[in-house]
């Protein structure tokens, strides 16, 4: 065994609150060769960003480190001065960050911030610097860099940025990268070209990697070394191969439970869904445009029978969020028709399209935001019933806490404002307040990506279940392929306001029509097993 | 950014055009006769005396009319109006005060610029605890006096105790320069106090706000100095926004002059603007605060060209892909 | 893909409950700035209200003892006839604060009417009225003070409506933007979707959650109606003697300044005072409200 590049022992840090100092790491043991690829993961919360801020020494005040040592190359971190960590970072480790847009200085030109990384460690002249700069960019796929280096950040693309990250990062060529969630802002066809390149860049250069990431599909191709964190907690360490095939700790074969991949058993429903009296919600060649030209949505049409899940896929902005909303009569298509249960919802009222949404229903991405932080959860779920329904206070209270029992949330929570709540309790409390009314229709607008893993595994499951006991009609919007294909029999892919290509989920990965859609295939991550080689 | 100038500086003129039917409108709203104040309440004055000067005045036109007279006479002959009092056009009136305003406004704006620059950020280049509480202190402070408070302090201090400066009064440059700047000393500070306290507190928000970013972690994290970081990151980011408050504090100026005008009986627009209050002197209340009105809003689209010119995310637009 | 695992088990915790809605009052109340600026406002108040019978009589003569500094029978000194300026600068809080706490008032419900039909009705209205608040806010705030005296005198209640209304420009500008940014969260989409009628999201959702920044709003507007009253009072276009107020005191004492200088201190102390503890009172919250918000 070689002597480890940076060897983390026992490293507790904490935040200094009015009076005291609240743990929120504590004990974490951690070790990397040189060259070597290690994966630290874990959820949001677990510490493991503050756990890698701190071998820079950036973590942000008032964090500071409790105890432990930290050691690069063998010089110990926690006790090298101000001046020696100036010459350390950049030099010897660099770090690039989840949004490459505010990690760079938004009033200097990317050439100007490449050469001042350059410069810091090296006494070349600044005119060579800049050639090295131009080269720089040109290695890590920035095309036309002798053009591009006078841009500023802001007329970079997200996946370019994140490429002007790297190379500053690997300028002085570090013996140590550590990457935080460094693709987690991206589209996924981005995600897997700047993972990639990483690859690329430590190979040909020898360089480590701590690669933090909450994704274990991910971690797994990229990394030979996995490190699992939790509540501040190393849970579990060693080789990914052997560590994925028999995780040792509970917790992470539930992270492994939870990963849902290509290979995974699509979720089948237990009542076919029926065409008989028409589709629930049918669109035909809508269109819905924003400003002077861009066409949001760009002649759509599509049909959901009842008791069906139709599944939407797209990157961010291709129209999917605007699609879902004209399909839900909350905003109104410039020219084509949207049908919900036979009736046109254009024709309709104000007044008798508002009594019409008791029966279509939405949850949206933001779990704790789509809740009115100033109310309890029992009132949060009784306003759809007192605002379509009157009914006595006495059966809304019954209906409320049935309803809680139905999304598995136990009553104690009733009295609880959104804030005293996690997350995946939000969310329960989303869908509660979505299926008060008893609707056919619910459209799920990545409900489940900005939760954890393992809480997204657990929301399927009751959304599947849902659909079974109330014979519930699903439009299920997602960026993730992955999840799209184990929740929805048929699927349709959206780019750019087009759908351009729609059908049966077996059919659509045997044999993608679309460019696009063959890309997003490529792009899901498999879980490796056999991580000694890197396989994408 | 053709567009936006165009936009920004049409956006200005339709902001006073509104400001001047405010003000006209406002002081057109009262009941009394403006008449008396020519006049007075001499009992005895021939009623068609009092016709034929409301006749003379405009006064008998509608007010659509007589808002019209006003402003066409501003943009077409460049005519401020008369005065109801004095009878003399309101622009010798205010060319007479504009001197010692302009004066006053520029040394208060200057010293306000550097007693602010300094106080906010000596603490981020010194990072000491100490010397945030001090400018905390300062500037909670100098938010909670209103400015003419100050100036007594001052007067009371230096004046009337020490004896070292006059404590009220105007010569004229010209005729005494070293009088002139012994009385300028006094209201200038008291100005350039009161307005340093606002400018600090948005300084060191907005460093504040620049020092936790990202971008300056990343800085940080390349291995440069601390000094550099500071310098090359920091204070343009932090500076920039700042420029807006500036602006704002242009309006306080004017708004501040006023009263520190009366304070030290300097002769400027402030003082005649309380003159003509006192008189109900409306042509010339209504023009000088168009007047200072205009000023303000062209100050605020100066600022906003200027952030355009040094903010590249305004200067060059477009994402290349 | 499995549901073996207990579903509530592997819940990250929750967050702190003192982060939450209700215990933002507690946490408010306990921050030593908060308490200080309360006591100095309490104390300002109270001796507004009891001066007369508590303190000597504000209006009691003692020529030969004029312009007395401080000392232990009069804690503040007294002015140009003997009289005792400490309850003289307690009773003019009357009419100083009371201007205040009526402006304010008024300002806070013209401006949220204002700001509130702005945000919610959008388009044109939106423009207009919001162009209206900025010619409104173009001017010095004093400037504009200036001119409305001069047309409506200085009255008390055209004081207290001047003021607020010059007040309420800022405010409409304030409860607009937290209007929108409630309009705009994804809570509000929610409820729509839910079917809840728009009356019902702005009075019974949006609104109550606009108030806490409204308040802070309110205290900075206090503030500031302090600071215009003694202000006008001050270059006497504002309160007319014989009624006092701080403003009137400040001017009284600065014209006598040359006999004593804590005439005009006294009354400039008091305001200061007051000012700083209400801008306190104004910016904790709304430093307490941010926190909570991020």
């Amino acid at each position: 065994m070689t002597e480890p590049l940076l060897r983390i022992s026992e490293l507790r840090i904490g935040v200094r609150t009015a009076n005291a100092v609240r743990p929120l790491v504590e004990g974490v043991d951690l070790a990397i060769e040189p060259g070597q690829r290690a994966a630290l993961v874990g959820e949001s919360g677990s510490g493991k960003t503050l756990t890698a801020l701190s071998v820079m020494r950036l973590n942000p005040p008032p964090t500071l480190v409790t105890g432990g040592r930290i050691e690069l190359a063998s010089k110990d971190i926690a006790t090298a001065t101000e001046r020696d960590m100036v010459g350390l970072r950049g030099a010897e480790m660099a770090m690039i960050y989840q949004d490459p847009l505010s990690s760079l200085n938004p009033v200097r030109t990317v050439g100007h911030q490449l050469v001042e990384a350059i410069r810091a460690h090296t006494t070349i002249r600044a005119r060579a610097a800049k050639r090295r700069a131009v080269d720089l960019l040109g290695e890590v796929g920035v095309p036309d860099p002798v053009t591009r280096i006078d841009d500023y950040p802001h007329q970079f693309s997200g996946g370019m940025r994140q490429r002007v990250m790297i190379a500053m990062a690997v300028s002085c060529s570090p013996s140590l990268l550590i990457a935080d969630e460094p693709t987690t802002a991206l589209d996924v066809t981005t995600q897997a070209r700047i993972l990639d390149l990483l690859v690329d860049l430590s190979d040909q250069r020898g360089m480590a990697v701590l690669f933090i990431t909450h994704d274990l599909a991910i971690a797994s191709g990229f990394c030979e070394r996995i490190n699992v964190m939790r509540h501040g907690k190393l849970v579990e360490h060693g080789k990914m191969g052997t560590v994925l095939a028999a995780p040792a700790h509970p917790y992470t074969r539930t992270l492994l439970d939870a990963v849902i991949t290509l290979d995974a058993q699509p979720r089948t429903a237990a009542v076919e869904p029926s065409d008989a009296d028409g589709p629930l919600v049918e669109a035909r060649d809508v269109v819905r445009t924003f400003g002077r030209s861009v066409r949001a949505v760009d002649g759509v049409s599509l049909s959901i029978p009842r008791g069906g899940t139709f599944g939407l896929v797209g990157e961010s902005g291709s129209g999917k969020s605007t699609l879902a909303g004209l399909l839900l009569g909350l905003d109104r298509p410039e020219s084509g028709s949207v049908r919900f249960a036979g009736t046109e919802l254009a024709t309709l009222s104000r007044e008798a399209l508002r009594a019409r949404r008791r029966h279509m229903q939405v949850v949206l991405q933001d779990p704790i935001g789509s809740l009115n932080r100033r109310k309890t959860v029992a009132q949060i779920v009784a306003l759809p019933l007192a605002v379509h329904d009157r009914m006595s206070r006495a059966r809304r209270r019954d209906r409320v806490a049935e309803l809680l029992d139905l999304v598995r949330l136990p009553k104690a929570l009733l009295g609880r404002y959104p804030r005293e709540l996690s997350g995946g309790q939000c969310q329960r409390v989303n869908i509660a307040r979505a299926i008060a009314l008893k609707p056919d229709f619910l459209v799920l607008d990545e409900a489940v990506s900005a939760v954890d893993v393992v809480i997204q595994a657990q929301i399927l499951d009751l959304l599947g279940d849902l659909q079974d006991e109330l014979g519930l009609t699903y439009l299920f919007v997602s960026h993730d392929l992955a999840v799209v294909r184990y929740m929805a029999p048929t699927i349709a892919v959206m780019y750019r306001g087009r759908i351009v290509e729609q059908g049966d989920r077996a059919d659509i990965f045997r044999n993608p029509a679309h460019e696009y859609t063959r890309q997003l295939i490529d792009a899901i991550p498999a879980v490796e097993l056999d991580g000694e080689r890197v396989r994408r | 950014m053709v567009g936006y100038l165009l936009r920004r500086l049409g956006a200005s003129v339709l902001m006073i055009v509104l400001v001047s039917m405010l003000i006209f409108v406002v002081l057109r709203l009262l009941p009394g006769d403006p008449t008396i104040t020519r006049f007075g309440q001499q009992e005895g004055i021939d009623p068609r005396t009092i016709a034929a000067m409301r006749a003379q005045l405009g006064l008998n036109d509608p007010i659509i009319v007589q808002y019209w007279h006003w402003v066409t006479g501003i943009v077409v002959h460049g005519d401020l109006g008369r005065s109801y009092f004095s009878q003399f056009a309101v622009g010798t009136l205010i060319a007479q005060r504009l001197g010692p305003t302009l004066e006053l406004s520029v040394a208060g704006l200057f010293l306000a610029v550097v007693f602010a620059v300094v106080l906010a950020v000596l603490p981020t280049i010194l990072r000491g605890r100490w010397w945030s509480r001090l400018v905390g202190t300062y500037t909670t402070i100098g938010l909670s006096a209103p400015p003419f408070v100050f100036g007594i302090v001052f007067v009371a201090l230096f004046s009337v105790k020490l004896g070292w400066l006059p404590d009220r009064g105007y010569v004229s440059p010209s005729a005494d320069l070293g009088g002139n700047l012994r009385l300028l000393v006094l209201p200038a500070v008291t100005l350039g106090l009161a307005l340093s306290a606002p400018l600090i507190r948005y300084l060191r928000a907005s460093l504040a706000d620049v020092e936790t970013s990202s971008f300056v972690r990343t800085a940080t994290g390349k291995g440069i100095t601390r000094s550099s970081v500071v310098f090359g990151h920091v204070l343009p980011n932090g500076l920039l926004p700042a420029l807006t408050s500036l602006g704002v504090s242009v309006g306080a100026v004017l708004g501040g002059a006023v009263v520190v005008e009366y304070v030290f009986a300097w002769p400027g627009l402030g003082s005649l603007i309380v003159d003509s209050v006192f008189k109900r002197d409306y042509a010339v209340l209504q023009s000088t605060v168009l007047l200072l009105a205009t000023v303000f809003v062209l100050v605020n689209l100066l600022v906003d060209i200027l952030y355009g010119v040094l903010d590249p995310r305004l200067r060059v637009s477009g994402d290349r892909r | 893909m499995t549901a073996s695992s207990p579903p509530v088990l592997l819940e990250e915790p929750p967050a702190l409950p003192e982060d939450s809605g209700p215990g933002l009052l507690r946490r408010y109340l306990t921050r030593p700035p908060v308490i200080a600026a309360l006591v100095v406002i309490g104390v300002l108040v109270i001796m507004a209200v009891i001066a007369p019978w508590v303190l000597h009589s504000p209006t009691a003569l003692d020529v030969p003892d004029r312009f007395a500094p401080p000392s232990g029978a009069h804690p503040f000194g007294t002015d140009e006839l003997g009289r005792d300026l400490l309850s003289r600068v307690a009773y003019a809080g009357r009419l100083s604060l009371g201007i205040a706490f009526g402006a304010t008032v008024f300002a806070m419900v013209l401006g949220t009417v204002w700001g509130m039909a702005a945000a919610a009705r959008g388009g044109w209205v939106d423009e207009v009225l919001m162009r209206i608040a900025e010619a409104g806010m173009a001017i010095p705030i004093i400037l504009f003070a200036l001119v409305f005296v001069a047309a409506f005198g200085a009255d008390l209640v055209a004081m207290t409506l001047i003021t607020g209304f010059l007040m309420s420009f800022l405010t409409a500008r304030i409860a607009r933007s937290a209007v929108l940014s409630e309009l705009k969260s994804e809570y509000v989409h929610g409820l729509t979707a839910v079917g809840v009628p728009r009356m019902r999201i702005l009075f019974g959702e949006v609104l109550p959650n606009t108030l806490p920044s409204l308040l802070a709003q309110s205290s900075l507007n206090l503030a500031t109606s302090v600071m215009l009253e003694a202000t006008l009072s001050f270059v006497g276009l504002g309160v007319q003697p014989p009624a006092a107020s701080w403003g009137t005191m400040l001017q009284n004492g600065y014209s006598h300044l040359y006999e004593s200088i804590w005439y005009p201190l006294m009354p400039a102390l008091v305001i200061v005072l007051a000012i700083a503890a209400l801008n306190t009172l104004g910016s904790e919250l709304q430093v307490v409200l941010h926190r909570s918000a991020s």
